[in-house]
């Protein structure tokens, strides 16, 4: 029989821009573990397991989880490397999820690390990420790859500019009111509409910035998170997909690998409308317009009536159904740790503990990441109090 | 300034690779000296991969069919980069994704030949579903960049 695991502690530090970034690497680790340790009244001797994740290479060392020793090393703990690229936050959570579900450790701890934060052009990195020989050399990063995206989605469902900008703006505005985020700006979809054209069809400010920051979540079996916390939150349901490596293999018609995973989460959580059994969800959405594809492909809508459901403000802030109160990844991605953060995000809103940017009393959530190219891997968890 | 205080260092990860292309890979590279752009054949699914591969991941058989195409594509996505990015060519640039002949996959690779006079012009200039065909190189090595770019078709 499959024992339960739960987050009981989540420890975060402010997010910045890479380019103002003044603690080290090592200082951010610190901070983050010593805050989830400390919230869960736990020493660092008490963790059973460690799981770090980012992306070789992306921290311009490989294997970057050895030149930190914030993990317990010193105490001979277990550390596990996980790498599925953007995913590889909700990949790591996962295995931690596995080590407690299957009774090998009770408590164990998840690092985001902040991937982008030495970078100093970061689609010059991210083109690293592409297939050399057949891709590499056309100049495409991450940016160009989410374009791909979002030009298909507009002429498949004569979407106009203006709602990729309004989801933007919606992030924006959330962003504002979460004290963590990076860019707090609040920009309207006019000020949006108004910014540069990086990869047309997506602007400048549809664009997630390059930010600095950690993130630590500390998970615990059933026994040990009763002891420990008073809201544990439960991982009622996670997997994960993949998809082939070359960007043109792709059919750009949205995102057809989340919507077999989300199935097959939710029916794991035992979930058959999800639009009106989540209360809240974080999506990954490094580029504004994703987050309206995830909709469709998490079931949250009809394919072609994301558009539908951001005019009438259900997924806003005080809506039926609260998306990215956190203000997203387009406010704020620090490379992996943007995506343990979605979960961090949904777990501090399920504690009650979203200062700032709290949905009212919600006790079913949704968190999902996104890595390789082109949603390579798709992480999907439900979580619930 | 506070930060003034706070010191970076600079480095960077220069490493040099040679990579294997493999009996698939260096055959479909071989034609493009020839002005061909092949395909190959699932022998189960009978899906058509350009550029060609060594099996389908689906069915996991090996592709030893091959397609020859007439090097036209439809493009399926497109985006015009206006930034510049370290170590990627000189904005504007166009980036297609072409499906050619009946292939159940895409090419990624440049669109060019456009009429614009201000760059603004570029993505209204370029229609999803559009024909393209391949504009090649004189001197051609057996490499994706011996197509300097696609172009629509008159």
């Amino acid at each position: 029989m499959k024992k339960k695991a739960a987050i009981i502690s989540v420890g975060m530090t402010k997010f910045t821009s890479c380019r103002r970034e003044t603690r080290s690497r090592a200082e951010l680790a610190f901070a983050a573990v010593k805050d989830a340790l400390s919230n869960a009244g736990l020493a660092l001797k008490d963790i059973d397991a460690s799981v770090y994740t980012s992306v070789d290479g992306f921290e311009a060392t490989v294997r970057p989880a050895r030149t930190l020793e914030a993990f317990g090393q010193g105490l001979n703990i277990p550390l596990i490397d996980v790498n599925t690229g953007g995913s590889a936050g909700g990949s790591g959570i996962k295995e931690a999820v596995h080590l407690i579900e299957a009774g090998i450790h009770d408590i164990v701890l998840v690092y985001g690390s902040p991937t982008f934060n030495s970078v100093v052009d970061n689609q010059q990195v991210l083109n690293t990420a592409s297939p050399p020989i057949f891709e590499k050399p056309f100049g495409i990063g991450a940016v160009h790859m989410g374009a791909f995206y979002l030009s298909r989605y507009m002429r498949d469902h004569d979407l106009p500019e203006e709602s990729y900008a309004e989801v933007a703006s919606k992030n924006h505005r959330a962003a504002a009111r979460n004290p963590y985020a990076h860019l707090r700006k609040g920009f309207s979809a006019e000020e949006v509409l108004a910014s540069p054209m990086i990869t047309s069809p997506i602007r400048l400010l549809e664009c997630c910035p390059t930010s600095s920051g950690a993130v630590a979540m500390i998970l615990a079996s059933e026994k040990r998170a009763k002891e420990l916390c008073d809201t544990p939150v439960w991982v009622r349901a996670m997997s994960s997909i993949s998809d082939t490596f070359l960007s043109g293999f792709k059919t750009y018609r949205g995102f057809d690998k989340l919507k077999i995973l989300a199935q097959k989460v939710y029916k794991a959580a035992g979930i058959k409308n999800p639009r009106k059994e989540i209360d809240v969800a974080e999506l990954f959405n490094p580029f504004a317009g994703f987050e309206l594809l995830e909709y469709e492909a998490v079931g949250f809508c009809k394919e072609g009536e994301a558009r539908r459901l951001l005019e009438e403000h259900v997924t806003d802030v005080g809506g039926e159904l609260p998306v990215n109160m956190s203000g997203g990844v387009v406010c704020t991605n620090s490379g992996i740790s943007a995506s343990v953060i979605r979960h961090a995000e949904v777990a501090l809103q399920l504690m009650g503990k979203a200062e700032g940017r709290q949905v009212k009393s919600p006790s079913v959530g949704l968190a999902h990441s996104w890595g390789g190219n082109l949603g390579q891997f798709h992480t999907l968890a439900v979580l619930t109090l | 300034m506070e930060t003034a205080s706070f010191m970076n260092k600079q480095y960077n990860m220069h490493l040099d690779f040679s990579l294997a292309l493999g009996e698939s890979f260096t055959k479909w590279m071989q034609a493009l000296k020839d002005k061909k752009i092949l395909g190959n054949t699932c022998p189960k699914c009978e899906r058509i991969f350009v550029p060609a591969k060594p099996f389908c991941e689906i069915c996991f058989e090996e592709l030893k069919d091959w397609v020859e195409t007439d090097g036209t594509g439809v493009v399926e996505s497109f985006t015009v980069t206006y930034q510049k990015f370290r170590n990627c060519p000189e904005p504007p640039y166009v980036v297609g994704i072409i499906r050619i002949g009946k292939a159940a996959t895409c090419m990624t690779h440049w669109i060019g030949g456009l009429d614009y006079k201000h760059p603004d012009e570029i993505p209204g200039k370029i229609k999803i579903g559009m024909k393209v065909e391949p504009v090649w190189k004189k001197e051609r090595v057996g490499d994706p960049l011996d197509i300097l770019y696609f172009k629509p078709v008159a």
